[in-house]
């Protein structure tokens, strides 16, 4: 047998005087790491095949497992982590590119973390939101330049069309094939019931959620898989998918294996067919194309959408951005390089793009510059994990974030980074039926619901404590914010001042 | 010409107190001693500065906005007493601190550069029928309320005080001196026909000192140039402002408006009233102001009122969306280059009134916006109204809590922020409407005073002459 230099990264610590022998671990792990040697009438582990989602751990009926990382380990070596050796190996066995899923796990900077907030002491009271009011409602797209008069002298108050949010939270893109039907509709039923909205992705959607069809964005993207007059019209906003932080500059590929059933319908492509989104959309090679797709889509629904513009934060996004507000974007979403995704080449996950929060800084500021800030809204996403996040996102001159990774952990994600296995053993990403049904959306929405009202109990102690009590008042009010642990360039690129100042 | 001490920072090597990176024989100070002992100061002005020792003191003539003649010299304080080495002597009075930060070579101003959260007292009254009173009465309005002053800013501005002026601009400069004065007025000779240019009168007041020069300038802007920039009257006057305010070093336009003006300086209201002879203007409508920055030396330029053209804002507050409202707003041509709240008050007003032409109703529900709760409960055209506002000048709203009186040509508003966060009265009496932070000022002014009564957070007061008054 060849010798594949693949070791164990996690060990399966089993408590023999624990273990009942029910096999709950066995029909639990989809990896197959648990098996019963009637033999001996023992549980065994094959370690190799553990990727550390701890569904066995939180089904054991007896507590009887745990799983540890291995301290089997390489020599130490400062130049060559563990896990580029390891990659090595893997390359070496395959001669193809690597894979990776979810957000890029390398300890790059976490601006997020190196800023702080507010709060009103003594010449500015702050405002409990327990017993005044504090609003967080928002509302997404196109504002007029100048406001025009009737001839009676009445404000004319129409709007171009507005998404209209109950704070400033949306679920970003994740798309039906990546992820399940079950957490496509828990998704769909707690932006319902939560007055925001989910994110088709590019996977078309479903028959049975077009009745969630006000709170939903369907996503154009390079491929165009699923896109039909039908479907443009069932969404409250259209984006178009120009990139993603995860994988800037490349398309994507959801395996022909996993191109069955309703996924199959729902793409508009033959079951077993690779879906396979080019890299560029191929009717867009510069900003005059894509202003065309912008307002194709925009004369395919008779100018009642907003139509967001998503592209992935790169070096030069803020002149990115500028030519997309003057493309006729109504809002301009942009994915941070931590975002998370369903697969992407690992080299281009941890080595592609720029963190969102001087993405976002840089291109709030490029807007006023050009004095179009408030034609366009702003959407940000790319790793936003708490409310504190959301908080300083809006303080910088964000509108609303984008989540994702936050809301599959709501469902049971253990961020185990194997989505492009398909063999979610939480029912998330995968399509396997009997992992599927693991995921139930009545529960799955609830959580979303709870975490969601959660965050702005939270939003709103946060604006309370500064002695803001309406979002908008936040909304790139970065005299609020204060770095810690920055060096000047990377103040002034964030616009902020450093603790103390 | 003014003086202004700029106060080396050097690193503190924690060798014992005075023990210091870079000083030899000299004893440092900690910076707060300074401040402190600036009697002038009430308080450190910031936690940046309150650890900061210096080993020497920079003289620099101020002038304006920028810091480019520094000399060190070897100067440092103590006792209340400014003593070079060798020989003591006492030192003028400085007109503000800098920090000057070695690593990045960056001066920190302490005033005029950073945000000023402050207390106050405002006050104003108007006659309806056009009525002219002077300035004595909202003088007295001042007087009660002593208190919610502390010395370092006054000031009023009077409407219908130029009658026999009434179509031209009455600008109001400060001029660090005569240099900035001169480069001020060559601009002004460039684009406007002056009719009138002249020190403002005042009186001696032993409690205001370091009175910079004070100018008047009646002007009207030249046809030709209006013609060949293709702008209105007003934006070319606006754009004027702007210019002189952030190019101009040692000049400041605080008062811009026709048939209009105000006065303001370092000092208790009180005072400032009498420094600038107020009772001698008769106007039909006076708002006034007393200033409590909690933090800073205060300074000339930062008192209020805040003016741009015929509008003037008075302001007792602390506007917690401030940086919001600063950055949607300098989108549009204005600069806040006082950066304190007040000054983007203005601007927002200007903005919202002559630039997108919405009513004061509309304004005022703009800034202190109803709640959504409240909007949602109305009927179909007055949501739609007011969702429309709050949608398309969301950056516009102004949280934290504020009392403010907006000033204009035949009329007045008053608002409070929607929660309601600063006290606010109203009363009146025949032909007059008063309006002040307590009673007691409309009181002072009129002891009969009528249907006082609180305003509700958001709910303008808006009080204009009687058609044909003005």
């Amino acid at each position: 047998m060849r010798i594949e230099y693949v070791y164990p990264e996690f060990e399966v610590v089993r408590n023999e005087a624990r273990c009942i022998q029910c096999r709950v671990c066995e029909r639990q792990c989809a990896n197959e790491v648990h098996s019963f040697d009637p033999d001996t009438g023992l549980m065994l582990s094959d370690e190799s095949k553990c990727v550390n989602c701890q569904r066995c751990v939180a089904l054991c009926p007896t507590r009887a497992l745990k799983i540890v990382k291995s301290d089997c380990a390489l020599r130490e070596n400062a130049n060559w982590p563990q896990g580029l050796i390891k990659e090595i190996y893997k390359q070496a066995n395959s001669g193809g590119v690597l894979l990776s899923s979810m957000g890029n796990p390398n300890p790059l900077p976490v601006y997020w973390d190196k800023i702080l907030i507010n709060a009103s002491q003594v010449t500015n009271p702050s405002i409990d939101p327990l017993r005044e009011p504090m609003e967080t409602r928002v509302f997404l797209g196109k504002k007029p330049a100048k406001v025009e008069r009737d001839e009676g002298d009445g404000l004319k108050c129409t709007l171009a069309p507005q998404l209209t949010l109950a704070m400033p939270v949306m679920f970003s893109a994740m798309s039906y094939g990546s992820i399940s039907y079950n957490a496509h509709e828990s998704l769909a039923r707690a932006a319902d019931a939560l007055g925001i909205y989910y994110n088709t992705g590019e996977g078309g959607l479903h028959e049975d959620f077009y009745r969630y069809g006000q709170n939903t964005i369907v996503q154009v993207a390079s491929g165009r898989f699923g896109v039909h007059k039908d479907y443009l019209a069932a969404g409250a906003a259209i984006e178009i998918k120009m990139g993603q932080g995860a994988k800037p500059g490349i398309g994507g590929h959801l395996p022909g294996a996993k191109i069955v059933g309703d996924i199959s319908r729902t793409r508009m492509i033959s079951e077993g067919t690779d879906a396979i989104s080019p890299a560029p959309h191929h009717d867009i090679y510069s900003i005059e194309d894509l202003r065309q797709l912008v307002y194709s889509l925009k004369e395919a629904t008779e100018y009642k959408k907003p139509i967001i513009v998503k592209v992935a934060a790169v070096h030069n996004i803020a002149a990115i951005a500028g030519g997309i507000a003057r493309s006729g974007a109504d809002i301009i979403a942009i994915d941070g390089f931590r975002g998370g995704t369903g697969a992407a080449p690992t080299r281009i996950r941890d080595n592609v793009g720029i963190p969102i929060e001087p993405a976002l800084a840089a291109v709030d500021q490029r807007l006023r510059e050009e004095g179009i800030r408030n034609q366009t809204s702003l959407v940000v996403g790319g790793s936003i994990r708490s409310a504190a996040d959301v908080v300083k996102a809006i303080a910088l001159g964000a509108d609303a974030c984008y989540i994702a990774t936050a809301a599959l952990l709501a469902l049971g994600c253990h961020l185990c980074r194997s989505c492009h296995t398909g063999k979610c053993n939480w029912g998330i990403a995968t399509q396997r039926p009997d992992l599927v049904k693991r995921l139930n959306p009545d529960i799955g929405s609830e959580r979303l619901i709870r975490l969601m009202t959660a965050w702005k109990h939270e939003i709103m102690e946060l604006m309370g404590g500064m002695g803001i009590n309406s979002i908008e008042s936040l909304r790139g009010n970065r005299l609020m914010l204060r770095g810690v642990n920055l060096n000047e360039k990377e103040l002034e690129i964030l616009g902020i001042s450093h603790a103390g100042e | 010409m003014r003086l202004l001490a700029v106060v080396k920072r050097t690193k503190y090597t924690q060798k014992g107190k005075g023990a210091f990176e870079g000083s030899s024989s000299k004893t440092p100070l900690p910076l707060t001693a300074i401040l402190y002992t600036q009697k002038r100061f009430v308080n450190p002005p910031f936690a940046i500065v309150s650890r900061v020792f210096c080993t020497q003191v920079y003289m620099a003539l101020y002038s304006g906005l920028s810091l480019d003649k520094l000399m060190p010299v070897d100067i440092i304080l103590f006792n209340e007493q400014w003593r070079s080495y060798g020989e003591s002597y006492a030192f003028p009075p400085v007109d503000a601190i800098f920090v000057y930060c070695e690593r990045t070579g960056d001066v920190v101003r302490l005033e005029g550069q950073v945000r000023i959260p402050s207390g106050c007292a405002v006050a104003a009254v108007i006659s309806r029928a056009g009525k002219v009173m002077s300035g004595e009465k909202i003088i007295t309005a001042m007087k009660p309320m002593h208190d919610r002053s502390n010395g370092l800013g006054g000031g009023y501005a009077g409407y219908g005080i130029y009658p026999e002026y009434r179509d031209f601009y009455a600008f109001h400069l400060f001029f660090n001196d005569n240099t900035a004065r001169k480069q001020c007025e060559q601009l002004l000779k460039e684009g406007y026909e002056v009719v009138q240019a002249e020190l403002i009168p005042t009186r001696q007041v032993a409690a205001i000192t370091d009175a910079p020069l004070i100018w008047r300038y009646i002007v009207q802007p030249l046809r030709s140039c209006l013609e060949r920039v293709q702008l209105d009257e007003k934006e070319y006057v606006t754009r004027t402002v702007m210019k002189i305010n952030t190019e101009h070093d040692g000049a400041n336009v605080f008062s811009s408006g026709k048939n209009m003006g105000a006065f303001k300086a370092v000092g208790f209201p009180e005072d400032v009233g009498a420094f600038y002879r107020l009772d001698e203007y008769a106007g039909y409508c006076w708002t006034a102001h007393g200033r409590y920055p909690t933090n800073t030396p205060g300074w000339w330029g930062g008192a209020h009122p805040f003016t741009l053209l015929d509008y003037s804002i008075v302001h007792n507050g602390e506007i917690s969306s401030y940086d919001a409202n600063r950055r949607f707003i300098e989108m549009y041509g204005y600069k806040c280059t006082l950066q304190t709240d007040t000054e983007v008050m203005t601007y927002i007003m200007d903005y919202l009134l002559r630039i997108q032409s919405l009513t004061l109703e509309e304004a005022a529900a703009v800034i202190a916006a109803p709640f959504w709760s409240t909007i949602d409960m109305m009927n179909d055209q007055e949501r739609e109204k007011l969702t429309y506002l709050r949608a398309v000048f969301a950056s516009l709203l102004v949280t934290g809590p504020f009392s403010i009186v907006l000033g204009f040509s035949g009329g007045l508003m008053a608002l409070n922020d929607r929660l309601k966060l600063r006290s606010m009265v109203v009363g009146e009496k025949d032909d007059k409407v008063f309006i002040a932070s307590e009673e007691a000022a409309i009181r002072a002014m009129e002891p009969d005073a009528e249907n006082i009564f609180a305003p509700a957070g958001g709910e303008p007061v808006i009080v204009r002459l009687e058609e044909g008054s003005y």
